[in-house]
């Protein structure tokens, strides 16, 4: 009796241990906007299921969203597939949502024809500026064949950003993804957002694809934006797709595997499956034992700089090295002074390394590693360093050249004090000798 | 004033009798215990010389160990001409001096005292 | 003590007094040297007493605190000399001044006031008083002014007499002129460079007089103290050749001054070249040219003269005319060579503002911004030198009627003083122990007169002296009794006034901490504003560590010494394009500023803002000078487009453009629409106008972190973008 109740109660236990630490990393929260679009929409959905995030779904009109249990976040990110639900201000507050994403969690947009005031708001707090809500993007010239009813509403991308991060697959063509809903623009002032996906020249936004146009439509041709994406400085990102039509089961039927691959890709990236880059262990020393302390220098100098770099691998589900020979790190001083590459070290850690020599001028210096690479989380990392003058007692300490002189004040010396010897002591006999004036 | 000296009968004024002129009246009228203080000036001259064609030639490099050297015998060259100044028994006459009373022990302590300084300054600057 | 046998200049007293009063000894208790000796050293021991207590009226007003803006830097350092050691000081490196350059501070500064301050410190810490360090840099200059009064009266006795010695101790105790940068509190080299030079005048004047080497090394000595203390050395090696020059060309040479000026100028220079901010300058630069110049004239001088005792005059014309072309030939020579391998040293924009005082204006204006580089006006002569203003000339007279060594010394330093010290304000501090030795002279030769005067109706002891004098003298000397009677009189009165003016400019104008401001309240009642420390001390408890301030560089050093943050420019001033830099941020519209605040990793911004009560110096008064440095540096400033269009500078409707869409214009006035105090509304009472559009002053890129009690400090913080990208 006693052992299936301890053993029920260790089981109870590691359950509780074991959600405790996988609830944080691994439950996705799905916003549809009704029950038939839980049907429609399954399959982009289930590829979460595939990549092994926990999927929790709620409609639009659920009574409520907490998104905290406990002073945690119960979820590690959040997918809206719901742009035409008014309301969802009472429920899921734009400011609940931006703390969200500023405390380090996902989020994925999606805005349709027809969308929402929460949705272009949720849209504009990642720097994603919708075009009016009855207007489609059209394109009479790229009009996907199948699905199109006549209006040419329903366009091929005209061209995205070639990383197997974002869209699972390098050689992916824009054409092959299929798009229908309102363009958008990106907000200037926002230095984080960018596109990921846009407009082939084209294509233009407007209300009635029928009749001709009467203005310049706001959104046209490569600058139109159908999917962008923003990396917080608090790892997270935050995504935005226009189209929800296209990302229902039949579109992905018709569109291609391709299709469906590259979006599925996309919402993987967000939840962070692919791509994820983490900095550990930024050391840095001196390779002279100049006995200087680490955190200072001194010039010339040489630094011996690491840092270890590590990719989420999303299949085996652990941190393995980043492999890549293009990362650099700076020496700046109001303009850099120093570039060096960072060498991968070979070691399972992930770890770089790279030689900098200490320019000979003093200065509160800093490392700096900026790298950005499409699809990849950006590696924005400044330490600040002094960096030093010689001591007094650090130069050399007899310079060969300067032998004349080191000779000549010895000799002076000596000299000064034989003449004084010979003037108190030499002639003795003749002091009282007061020669001829002089 | 001193009885002015025996004139030569020489009467070219090129430089190289000039120089002549001037050693042989040095030669006669001036004391031996001067004359040993002179040869030492002497040589601290050459040196102060020797010490700037070679910088002058092979570059200034440590500056500081230049000067050093070089003011060490410009100082030590300037000290012993005020010593010989102070020693010579015409200037310790002169009342528009007021070295009378200057013994040769004080005058060479002050000096030694000088020299003290200025060495020390040197080896500090020396590198 | 042989040599220090110096004749008396007074020319009718007996030179011995030991005779009378070995009959004296039998009734007094002391001799009457000793009675002298008494008398003289009780007078100096209260003129020490008094300049030291003059000095204390901010300490007992306000607090034992420090004064300004450059003593607080003097005092950073002295904290860091006294705790981390001789070594650590003189090789520190400051990373958190003139951030991201940083400074070398062990070579950029002069050593002198520091190492004082730290010796006394640790004798009074040896000896078991264990006193606060703050409060030792608070006193050093008070102390030092004593020692200055001592040696005025050294050096005026060696110029003059013993009694004229003791007037000038008593002059230079009180004068305002050197009270204004010695009071309590003010910590700066320039408390404790007086000393030293006055010190260093005395011991060369002593040197000249007695031709002894032991002088001439005690003089070099104190020399290397004066190039440790303060960058007006400069002064002192140029002075002392042109008083060689004086002499030579005036006929009064002797070997004294060869061995005086001989030992000083090589033993000084190698001195002088040991502290590090000096280094190389000693040998290189245009200002020591003169006294290198001066070394070669007076040994060819002297070779000449050595050569002519020994050799006959036809040997020794033909050697002249040979010197004087070797000679003419070797300085030809050495200056073409300098200039040709461009080693002629330039000289630094400061001195050569001293020599032609419009040029700073013209080409480098931070020099010209500085307050105290501005021009003397007539009207603070007075103020800071008051009666030896017009007792100067009567010394000068009293120099000439008796030339000697020493007087010729103080006339060539006093009329050189005269002529800089209308160049810079800040001179007149070099020209009041000038003033206060040569008026004492003045004073007491005419003194002297009179008192002989006076003397010459009563007294027996004159026996001897009616004796030595013909008879009519002695009958002048009786009918100007009345007149020397007033000439007292006068004199005492003169002599009241000054120190009545001295003890009231002291207390008006000279004892402000100018860190703690205070006014008179209607009642009468001293109100104090502390806005300077509640910023800093904000600052302090407030930001992180290591968090950057951007500030106009008057405030660097108080930020660095009580906030304790890294600063971008301070006082020093030595990047003029780093201050530009600086003032572009300041005077350029926000988002211009922003990115040069993001530029240089800015964290907060700190304005002064006097407009609430009436405070002048703030940051809007010297904005013109933000301007015009930052268009010296960046030619796409104007100036023009800050003013009004008929030219003037006002904050008003009429204001430029560019001036109310500048973000130090912004930060100032931000919310002052807000403030009720005044009825009339945004009313700026320094600017005595209604500022334009205060209320609708909007700021994107700083956020306002604090504004102290009176508004006189204002800090902001720089926003840096959120996680989402977003400012």
């Amino acid at each position: 009796m006693r052992l299936p109740l301890s053993l029920l109660l260790v089981a109870v236990f590691s359950s509780i241990i074991a959600a405790a630490f996988q609830g944080q990393s691994n439950v996705v929260l799905v916003v549809f906007e009704d029950q038939v679009m839980l049907k429609t929409h399954s399959r982009f959905v289930d590829s979460l299921k595939a990549i092994g995030k926990t999927v929790e779904v709620k409609q639009a009109n659920s009574e409520s969203f907490d998104l905290r249990a406990d002073g945690e976040y119960v979820y590690d990110s959040i997918v809206l597939l719901c742009p035409t639900a008014t309301k969802m201000e009472r429920k899921l507050s734009l400011d609940s949502l931006v703390r969200f994403v500023d405390a380090g969690h996902n989020l994925f947009v999606a805005a349709g024809h027809g969308y929402s005031d929460y949705t272009s708001k949720v849209a504009s707090s990642i720097g994603v500026d919708l075009d009016y809500k009855r207007n489609k993007m059209t394109d009479h010239q790229q009009p996907f064949q199948s699905l199109d009813d006549g209006s040419h509403t329903i366009i091929r991308a005209g061209g995205l950003v070639q990383s197997k991060y974002l869209f699972g697959d390098e050689n992916i063509k824009a054409s092959d993804i299929v798009f229908s809903g309102p363009g958008a623009t990106l907000f200037t002032d926002n230095e984080l957002i960018d596109k990921v996906m846009w407009g082939s020249g084209s294509c233009y936004s407007t209300d009635d694809s029928r009749r001709p146009l009467s203005k310049i439509p706001r959104v046209a041709g490569a600058a139109s934006v159908l999917a962008a994406a923003l990396s917080t400085r608090t790892e997270s990102r935050a995504s935005y797709f226009g189209s929800i039509d296209t990302l229902s089961n039949d579109a992905f039927d018709k569109a291609g595997k391709k299709h469906e691959k590259a979006l599925t890709s996309f919402l993987a990236w967000t939840v962070g499956h692919a791509g994820v880059l983490r900095t550990r262990n930024l050391v840095h020393s001196s390779i002279d034992d100049s006995g200087s302390l680490a955190n200072e220098f001194r010039v010339k100098d040489t630094i011996k700089f690491s840092i270890d770099v590590q990719e989420w691998d999303g299949g085996k589900g652990v941190w393995s090295p980043y492999v890549a020979d293009d990362m650099q790190v700076e020496f700046v001083m109001l303009d850099p002074w120093v570039r060096e590459r960072l060498h991968y070290s070979g070691n399972e850690n992930g770890t770089y390394t790279a030689t900098i020599p200490v320019p000979d001028q003093i200065g509160v210096y800093k490392f700096n590693i900026q790298y950005f690479r499409p699809g990849l989380s950006p590696i924005v990392l400044m330490k600040v360093v002094p960096v030093r003058p010689y001591l007094h007692n650090e130069y050399e300490r007899f310079i060969g050249m300067a032998s004349p002189y080191y000779a000549s004040s010895f000799s002076m010396l000596i000299g000064v004090f034989l003449l004084g010897l010979v003037i108190l002591y030499g002639n003795k006999g003749e002091d009282g000798e007061h020669a001829k004036a002089d | 004033m001193s009885s002015p000296s025996p004139l030569h009968t020489q009467t070219q004024s090129s430089s190289g009798s000039i120089v002549h002129d001037v050693f042989h009246a040095y030669r006669l009228n001036v004391p031996a215990s001067l004359q040993v203080i002179d040869a030492f000036l002497c040589y601290v001259l050459a040196t102060g010389i020797i010490q700037l064609i070679y910088a002058m030639s092979v570059g200034s490099f440590p500056f500081n160990s230049f000067l050093a050297g070089f003011l060490s015998c410009v100082g030590v060259f300037v000290l012993t001409v005020s010593l010989r100044m102070q020693l010579s028994e015409r200037n310790l006459k002169d009342p528009n001096n007021r070295w009378q009373g200057l013994s040769k022990k004080r005058a060479v302590a002050d000096w030694l005292f000088c020299n003290f300084i200025l060495h020390m300054a040197v080896l500090n600057f020396l590198g | 003590m042989a040599t220090d046998a110096v004749e008396r200049k007074s020319a009718d007293q007996p030179a011995q007094t030991a005779s009378p009063s070995a009959e004296e000894n039998s009734q007094v208790l002391f001799t009457r040297p000793q009675r002298e000796l008494l008398l003289r050293t009780l007078i100096l021991g209260l003129i020490c007493l008094v300049s030291f207590s003059i000095r204390l009226f901010s300490v007992l007003r306000f607090e034992s605190i420090i004064h300004e803006f450059d003593p607080w830097f003097n005092f950073r350092s002295t904290r860091v000399l006294v705790g981390e050691g001789s070594y650590k000081f003189w090789n520190w490196f400051d990373s958190r001044s003139w951030y991201p350059l940083g400074r070398i501070v062990g070579g950029t500064v002069y050593p002198g006031i520091m190492y004082t301050a730290a010796f006394m410190y640790n004798v009074l810490h040896f000896v078991g008083l264990k006193v606060n360090i703050r409060d030792v840099c608070v006193l050093t200059a008070p102390v030092f002014s004593a020692f200055t009064a001592l040696s005025a009266y050294a050096l005026t006795k060696e110029a003059s007499d013993d009694a004229a010695g003791i007037v000038a101790a008593a002059i230079m105790a009180i004068v305002p002129g050197y009270i204004s940068r010695s009071v309590a509190g003010s910590y700066d080299n320039e408390g404790v460079a007086i000393t030293a030079m006055i010190f260093c005048f005395y011991l060369w004047t002593k040197s000249v007089n007695t031709g002894s080497l032991f002088w001439s090394g005690l003089t070099t000595l104190s020399y290397l103290y004066m190039v440790a203390c303060w960058g007006g050395y400069i002064f002192l090696i140029n002075l002392i050749p042109i008083y060689v020059l004086v002499m030579l060309f005036s006929g009064r040479y002797s070997h004294r001054l060869y061995v005086a000026y001989n030992t000083f100028y090589v033993l000084g220079t190698l001195l002088s070249m040991q502290i590090r901010f000096v280094g190389f300058n000693a040998v290189t630069t245009s200002e020591h040219l003169g006294a290198f110049g001066t070394f070669g004239l007076l040994n060819l001088y002297c070779v000449k003269n050595w050569v002519q005792s020994f050799t006959g005059p036809r040997v020794f014309k033909a050697f002249v005319r040979w010197l004087v072309f070797l000679a003419m030939s070797l300085t030809g020579s050495i200056v073409v060579l300098a200039f040709v391998t461009g080693n002629g040293g330039g000289m630094t924009g400061r001195i050569r503002t001293f020599l032609d005082p419009t040029y700073a204006s013209k080409h480098i204006p931070i020099i010209a911004s500085v307050s105290e580089h501005q021009p003397t006006s007539w009207g603070s002569y007075f103020f800071d030198l008051h009666i030896t203003v017009y007792l100067m000339p009567i010394g000068l007279y009293f120099c000439f009627k008796k030339l000697t060594d020493g007087n010729m010394f103080l006339i060539t330093y006093g009329t050189f003083a005269i002529y800089f010290s209308g160049v810079m304000i800040r001179i007149m501090l070099v020209l009041a122990p000038a003033a206060s030795m040569l008026s004492a002279i003045g004073i007491s030769e005419t003194l002297k007169f009179a008192m002989r005067s006076l003397q010459a109706d009563d007294d027996d002891e004159d026996l001897s002296m009616r004796v030595a004098n013909p008879s009519a003298e002695e009958a002048k000397s009786q009918q100007s009794g009345p007149v020397a009677f007033c000439l007292c009189v006068g004199a005492c009165v003169l002599l009241f006034q000054y120190v009545r003016h001295a003890i009231w400019a002291t207390s008006e104008a000279y004892s402000s901490p100018s860190i703690v401001l205070s006014a008179k309240g209607r009642d009468g009642e001293r109100i104090f504003f502390d806005d300077y420390r509640a910023g800093y001390y904000w600052l302090r408890q407030n930001t992180p560590d290591d968090a950057k301030i951007m500030s106009w560089w008057d405030y660097g050093y108080q930020i660095s010494g009580m906030g304790n943050r890294t600063v971008i420019v301070d006082n020093n001033t030595w990047n003029n394009t780093h201050i530009a830099t600086v003032g572009k941020a300041m005077n350029s519209p926000e988002d211009v500023s922003y990115k040069i605040a993001r530029k240089l990793d800015v964290d907060y911004v700190l304005v002064v803002f006097g407009g609430v009560v009436g405070y002048s110096s703030d940051d809007i008064n010297k904005f013109l000078w933000m301007v015009r440095i930052s268009a010296s540096v960046d030619k796409s400033v104007n100036e023009k487009d800050y003013m009004t269009s008929y030219g003037g500078y006002t904050v008003d409707d009429s204001a430029g453009k560019a001036l109310t869409n500048s973000l130090m214009y912004k930060m100032c006035y931000y919310r002052f629409g807000d403030m009720a105090r005044d009825p009339r509304g945004a009313f700026d009472r320094v600017r005595q106008t209604v500022v334009k559009d205060a209320s609708s002053i909007k700021l994107k890129y700083f956020e306002e972190a604090f504004t102290s009690e009176n508004w006189i400090v204002r800090i902001y913080r720089v926003k840096k973008p959120n996680a989402r990208g977003w400012v």
